[in-house]
């Protein structure tokens, strides 16, 4: 292709034959003037004039530059690449080029090495750039960084050479001073902080042998008005702002300041440890263009028995965040007062994902199925849900007498975006029948529900067979004895969780057989005695999952399994109970089995007591 | 496919494909002028004065490489696997130039606007920048550090976000 494309320009070279013999003989002449302006002793120790030079003949005479390069064919290849004719050229480029090869370097060395390089490349750096678009401030490295920069100014004075106990501390008035010049161009701030490291114990690093140890003190000297003043400089362009593990950053002026980042669209608070004022999240009302909301808390400590109820987060679901209609993405982490949704959340109704994990809802509101635009929801770990769904899970033949008319007429039927919805733990005794209308869900997460309570199969899986679109089905730790018979209608099915549960032999129908798609099956922690040959005839599967049966014994051959193509992996083993030597035997036929039909490939995994997770070895086996 | 005249300062021609010429963003607004005043019919010289012929030859490959059959004109949107990955290969061939030669390069690429040949020069002088210290940087371009002492100081200082407590050090 390169020939191509060179022989294409030798032809147009040909054809311009005329021109280029005038080139020639226009280059000739000043030929030795060049040289002499070029080549001059002089040259290196006046750059700044060389430099003005060029740039004249760059922006006038063009002549000039073709002389140039017709002297570099002229001289020895030794000398071509001479550094003095580039260093002039680099400059000699225009600033906005400069910038854009700046843009190609990394953030260090846009603060730490360009800067210092020389005065222009300064001057230049300090001005409100796009390299300065996105500002992160990570504490723990740059408290690293400011502590390595101390090393060579000890050097020069003290013979200490590491800065032992000496810590460096992040800088309030540092950053807002740096932010200040550059302020118009800073769109994105990340604060990142770092509260595992206050308080922690680290080696003193100045006597390397001895046992000693300091506690690290605070890492960065914010007052309460700290993070205030920061986003007081950054007002006028700030577009996102995240913010994580610097809960004690976050204080009521801190919120203020962010109200008036008008701009605002992605507000992102994570690792929040404290309760919320409804007063502080006014401010955040007030930013209409908001678009991605995170309020993330981390989990609260553990209450001392007999104290009262944890206060966490937010104290109820803000009224002002109905404002907030812009919004695409709203999460919402473990706020204990977060009790119930409003009706208004239907004004919110750009809303894609919804993100109430770990909260303590006891119900969705009943308008929930009109925020057509969700396409995630996620409610994990709020563990009174399952209430709401219970009146909603009478089957539809029940629900004609007027007594059994469900409290909550819970209708998801507008939700018709939906592809994932996450109800892990949500203290379900059933599979909702709501769900069936959901016909997009291509996720949905069971785990850690008591599904097992005695009810009418009907009762249990009525819902399942509708949603031909699941791919994922996680019914991990949901005490099941049997698999649902529904989730064999599940045709588009690709993973199935099963992991944890109470799983026999007979709880593993045949009819499974019938997925055409399904590619993982997890059994792992359940009670069965062998494994199951249906199995064997799921054509799809890649990855099977047979941990911890402590019951599990191989009592025929495996060659059933040999029979799927795709298989890549199975995870066969226990931590506690041993294996018989009839198994141990048939596990060794059907690893070499696999051997000699996969020679590269290593399926069959064996976990036994004290070999955790380790490949299927034959002199283990013979042994 | 129409051509068109490429004149580099020193007056000589280069003939190629209209699709070729138009990577460069301001040849392609040049040409449709030339076309909405000529004619459909006028061969299009497209006068070049801030390049020079030799770098204007090199700009050309690029270009020529660039629109060969398998890539639109856009860039390389909708270009198979193996082809993408035989232009990468043969950017890199492409940027083993001197340095002199990759300045001239970035000036022209920047004149003529055109987009790829713009990131992939200023990666290459990136390159010669990145993992250095401020004195081999200096070194390297031949740079001259105009710097006071105390300014020097100055600007790391400024640069840092996290200082160490003067006091702390004092009792040290």
């Amino acid at each position: 292709m390169a020939s191509t494309g060179r022989h294409r320009l030798t032809e147009a070279w040909a054809e311009t034959a005329p021109s280029t013999s005038k080139v020639a003989g226009l280059a000739g002449q000043p030929q030795p003037r060049d040289q002499q302006t070029f080549g001059g002793t002089d040259v290196p120790l006046q750059p700044l004039r060389h430099n003005i030079r060029l740039r004249k003949n760059v922006d006038q005479d063009c002549g000039g530059r073709a002389r140039g390069s017709r002297k570099r064919q002229a001289l020895p290849p030794r000398l071509k690449r001479d550094d003095d004719t580039f260093s002039t050229s680099i400059a000699a480029l225009p600033s906005d080029l400069l910038v854009h090869i700046f843009g190609h370097l990394d953030v260090k060395a846009h603060r730490f090495v360009l800067p210092l390089v020389c005065r222009q490349w300064n001057d230049l750096l300090v001005r409100p750039l796009a390299l300065w678009n996105h500002v992160d401030v990570d504490f723990a490295e740059e408290v690293q960084t400011g502590a390595s920069a101390l090393v060579p100014l000890l050097q020069a004075g003290s013979p200490v050479t590491q800065p032992g106990g000496a810590f460096a501390i992040v800088r309030q008035d540092s950053i807002t001073r740096w932010l200040q010049r550059r302020a118009s161009a800073v769109r994105s701030l990340r604060l990142r902080g770092s509260g595992d490291l206050e308080g922690a114990l680290v080696p003193v690093t100045d006597r390397p042998h001895s046992q000693e140890y300091v506690e690290h003190p605070r890492i960065h000297d914010f007052n309460r008005f700290g993070l205030a003043t920061i986003l007081t400089t950054v007002v006028v362009s700030l577009e996102e702002l995240v913010i994580e593990r610097c809960y004690d950053l976050i204080t009521t002026a801190a919120f203020r300041a962010m109200g008036g980042c008008k701009k605002l669209k992605v507000l992102s608070l994570k690792g929040i440890r404290s309760m919320l004022d409804i007063e502080d999240f006014e401010a955040i009302a007030a930013l209409r263009q908001l678009e991605e909301l995170v309020l993330d808390c981390d989990q609260p400590p553990e209450p001392e028995p007999g104290s009262e109820e944890i206060k966490w987060g937010l104290p109820e679901f803000p009224e002002g965040m109905l404002h907030l209609v812009n919004m695409t993405h709203l999460t919402l982490s473990c706020h204990y007062g977060i009790t119930e949704l409003p009706a208004g959340i239907t004004s919110l109704n750009r809303l894609e994902v919804l993100n109430l994990d770990f909260c303590t809802l006891s119900a969705l509101p009943a308008v929930l199925g009109e925020l057509t635009a969700l396409t995630t929801l996620d409610v994990e770990g709020n563990l009174y849900l399952g209430d709401s769904f219970r009146g909603a899970t009478t089957p539809i033949g029940a629900a004609t007498s007027a007594l059994a008319a469900p409290p909550f007429p819970l209708d998801l039927e507008g939700l018709q975006s939906l592809r994932y919805l996450n109800l892990n733990s949500c203290g379900l005794t059933a599979i909702p029948s709501v769900l069936s209308t959901l016909r997009n869900l291509e996720t949905l997460d069971l785990e850690d529900n008591d599904l097992a309570v005695s009810l009418p199969e009907w009762h249990l899986s009525s819902s399942l067979g509708y949603l031909s679109r699941l791919q994922c089905l996680n019914l991990a730790q949901c005490r099941l004895e049997t698999v649902p018979a529904q989730v064999e209608k599940l045709s588009s099915l690709r993973i199935l969780d099963l992991t944890n549960n109470r799983i026999g032999n007979e709880g593993l129908p045949m009819s499974l057989a019938r997925l055409p798609h399904l590619r993982a099956i997890g059994l792992k922690k359940n009670a069965l005695t062998a494994v199951p040959r249906v199995l064997g005839y799921m054509r799809s599967l890649q990855e099977i999952y047979l941990e911890d049966n402590a019951d599990l014994q191989v009592n025929a051959p495996l060659d059933f399994l040999l029979e799927l193509p795709n298989l890549r992996s199975v995870m066969i083993g226990k931590q506690s109970g041993t294996w018989s030597p009839c198994s141990m035997l048939y596990m060794t036929d059907f690893m070499m089995k696999l051997m000699a039909q996969h020679p590269t490939k290593n399926i069959l995994r064996i976990s036994c007591p004290g070999h955790n997770a380790t490949p299927f070895d034959e002199e283990d086996a013979a042994a | 496919m129409r051509t068109v005249i490429l004149r580099s300062s020193d007056g000589a021609d280069h003939i190629v494909s209209s699709e070729a010429a138009s990577l460069s963003r301001t040849v392609q607004s040049l040409l449709e002028e030339l076309e909405a005043k000529e004619g459909e019919e006028s061969p299009l010289i497209v006068p070049l004065p801030n390049v020079c012929d030799c770098t204007l030859r090199k700009v050309l490959q690029y270009c020529i490489q660039h629109t060969e059959p398998g890539t639109n004109l856009t860039g390389r949107i909708h270009v198979s696997e193996t082809r993408r990955r035989d232009l990468e290969v043969w950017d890199r061939n492409y940027m083993l130039v001197s340095t002199d030669e990759l300045y001239h390069l970035v000036m022209a690429a920047h004149y003529l606007n055109v987009p790829g040949l713009l990131e992939l020069c200023c990666e290459g002088i990136a390159n010669l920048i990145r993992g250095k210290s401020p004195q081999h940087v200096r070194q390297h371009f031949g740079l001259v550090n105009n710097f006071e002492k105390a300014e020097e100081e100055d600007i790391r200082r400024t640069n840092l976000w996290a200082l160490v407590d003067e006091k702390e050090l004092a009792k040290k």
